[in-house]
């Protein structure tokens, strides 16, 4: 389940894998592991910067650019864990496994906002970042 | 000052719980490996790849170290020009050279438990007699000479008593003739009869599952040679023309090969095999290798089957696949392991696909010092450039083939073999019947079947 799940979502933008004789590392192996380590690590980010660093510790890096910092952060680990990923599964690199690693931190991006949007009203001092729009108070 | 402080110490966290969370899926996708997924040959898969190894074992396990061998040497008066008399100046003949060296391996070899040593001939009622000799008194014969005066080889017979001496000791039959049929001269309809006669004696060689080796050499024949046809001359005196003898070995497939390939050792490039079949070749399809890269879309159904019978191919128009497959045919006959006869020889058949040999080529130095490779003896490459079915089977197969030598050293006239040497009278005939004893067996030597799917 988990592997078509992220099979599918890897390759409705990446194709087929290439080349095509590691198409069964990639879909077995690579795809779930990355897919479930960007959902866990972007969880973990966005978890960091509302409730550890702007609640429970009330850093102040509640503004904006704070947020597009961890962002960021979170986008160069998504690129890393696709291409490290495949190169600790002894597959051969291909310019595949940089697109696929290029569509990891777009999924990441994604996947940040998302969960910053549900999880920000949780926090004390960033309840507004990036923005305030949906909380209302 | 404190801000910098809980970002280095953030991302220190960070770290950790990434380091935490890469050994945690290592663990994870290990487990992986054994869920099989959800497609119908993928499931049928582990079914295979169990059953391959257990049906591997026997076969090896049951090649012996010793088998007991019988040698039958027929010294009947057309033998005697392959053992001349040794004089001063005078080489040995090949015929000598080789029955020496291969009766000492016999007596002394590390491959042979228990030998017997015979010289077949025939009494005067045309009955074949096997005389159980020493190893020394062989050696007298080879190197010295035949003294006795025997005149004809009734082939059937002889093979039939030799066989069924063979077998009631639980040896493996080494004969050497000159295999020219010398049937009584009153009943020379037997000639017509020869591949039936020689078909029903060795019924029971069929009947126990044995398999039979013919080696053909030719050595020069000094003296009175006798030839199956007796016009225009009856004999002829010959003087080092070249006269073909035979060595025929019979017994397990397994018992066969332990004395062709450590007994007798150089074999003549005359080899034809009958009975031979290898149920379970090891073989794999090579996805990964370097050295064999695949081309167009082709993967293993399982991520990390080894071997690998079973792929998922989608050729494409501009991009055929293609792909190796690894073979260990070093339990073949010699003969049969050679490119040029795999080439010739080696069959690809398919449903579902039109695939093609591409090459076949032995294994090389580079690819003996390559772990995962050094198990494999052969590769087939395979081209495939369309699919007609969803899933379906490719096979490489070596057929049962008559060897092209028969033909040319068998003549329906060996009356002058200074005229037409390295022949003999109805070669043809002799081996037909042969081949009827393995009629109903498998037309293949061995088949390895590769199951594929479209690729999705």
């Amino acid at each position: 389940m988990i592997q078509k799940f992220f099979s599918g979502l890897y390759e409705l933008f990446l194709g087929r894998p290439i080349p095509a004789n590691f198409t069964n590392d990639y879909r077995e192996v690579v795809f779930p592991n990355t897919g479930l380590m960007l959902f866990i690590i972007t969880l973990a980010i966005v978890i960091i910067y509302y409730y550890v660093l702007n609640r429970a510790m009330s850093t102040g890096l509640y503004k904006p650019r704070h947020w597009v910092m961890f962002l960021i952060l979170n986008a160069i680990i998504a690129f890393i864990i696709p291409i490290s990923q495949v190169n600790g599964n002894e597959i051969e690199t291909h310019s595949y496994t940089y697109m696929f690693a290029f569509v990891n931190v777009i999924y990441s991006i994604i996947l940040f906002f998302v969960f910053s949007i549900l999880l920000k009203r949780g926090s004390v001092q960033a309840w507004t970042t990036p923005m305030k729009w949906p909380n209302k108070k | 000052m404190l801000l910098k402080k809980f970002v280095r110490s953030s991302c220190l966290l960070l770290l950790l719980v990434l380091f935490a969370l890469t050994a945690c899926f290592k663990k994870q996708s290990g487990n992986e490996e054994t869920e099989p997924t959800t497609t119908p040959a993928q499931v049928e898969k582990p079914a295979e790849t169990t059953k391959a190894p257990a049906t591997t074992t026997p076969a090896e396990t049951t090649a012996p170290s010793k088998v007991n061998v019988n040698v039958y040497l027929e010294i009947s008066n057309g033998m005697k020009g392959f053992m001349p008399t040794p004089a001063a100046g005078k080489e040995a003949t090949t015929f000598q050279n080789n029955l020496n060296k291969l009766i000492s391996e016999v007596q002394d070899g590390r491959y042979v438990a228990n030998k017997g040593f015979y010289l077949a001939k025939e009494d005067a009622q045309s009955r074949p007699v096997l005389d159980s000799v020493s190893y020394n008194t062989m050696k007298s014969y080879i190197v010295s000479g035949i003294k006795d005066d025997v005149r004809g080889t009734p082939l059937p017979s002889l093979l039939q008593s030799a066989l069924n001496k063979s077998i009631e000791q639980g040896a493996v039959s080494v004969i050497i003739s000159d295999f020219i049929h010398g049937p009584d001269p009153r009943d020379q309809g037997q000639f017509i009869s020869l591949d039936s006669d020689i078909r029903s004696s060795l019924r029971e060689a069929e009947h126990q599952g044995l398999a039979i080796a013919i080696l053909a050499n030719s050595s020069p024949f000094y003296g009175t040679y006798h030839p199956a046809v007796k016009k225009p001359e009856l004999r002829r005196t010959l003087n080092g023309e070249e006269i073909p003898y035979y060595i025929w070995v019979i017994g397990k497939q397994q018992e066969v090969q332990v004395v062709t390939n450590k007994v007798l050792r150089n074999l003549p490039a005359q080899q034809a095999y009958f009975g031979f079949e290898y149920k379970s070749i090891p073989f794999s399809a090579l996805l990964k290798e370097k050295q064999f890269k695949p081309a167009g879309v082709v993967y293993c159904s399982s991520r990390n089957a080894d071997p690998c019978t079973s792929v998922n191919l989608q050729p494409e128009k501009k991009e055929p696949v293609e792909f190796t497959i690894g073979f260990d045919l070093s339990g073949l006959p010699m003969s049969m392991q050679s490119i040029d006869y795999l080439k010739k020889n080696l069959k690809v058949t398919s449903t579902g696909s039109r695939p093609t040999i591409v090459s076949v080529t032995a294994a090389d130095e580079s690819i003996k010092a390559t772990p995962d490779l050094a198990k494999y003896s052969h590769f087939v490459r395979i081209r495939v450039p369309e699919l007609t079915a969803n899933s379906g089977t490719i096979s490489v197969q070596l057929p049962q083939v008559t060897p092209t030598w028969i033909t040319s050293w068998s003549t329906d006239n060996d009356n002058n073999p200074a005229a037409a040497p390295k022949k003999t009278y109805q070669l043809t005939k002799i081996i037909d019947g042969v081949q009827a004893l393995y009629r109903d067996q498998s037309d293949f030597v061995f088949n390895a079947t590769i199951q594929f799917n479209k690729a999705d």
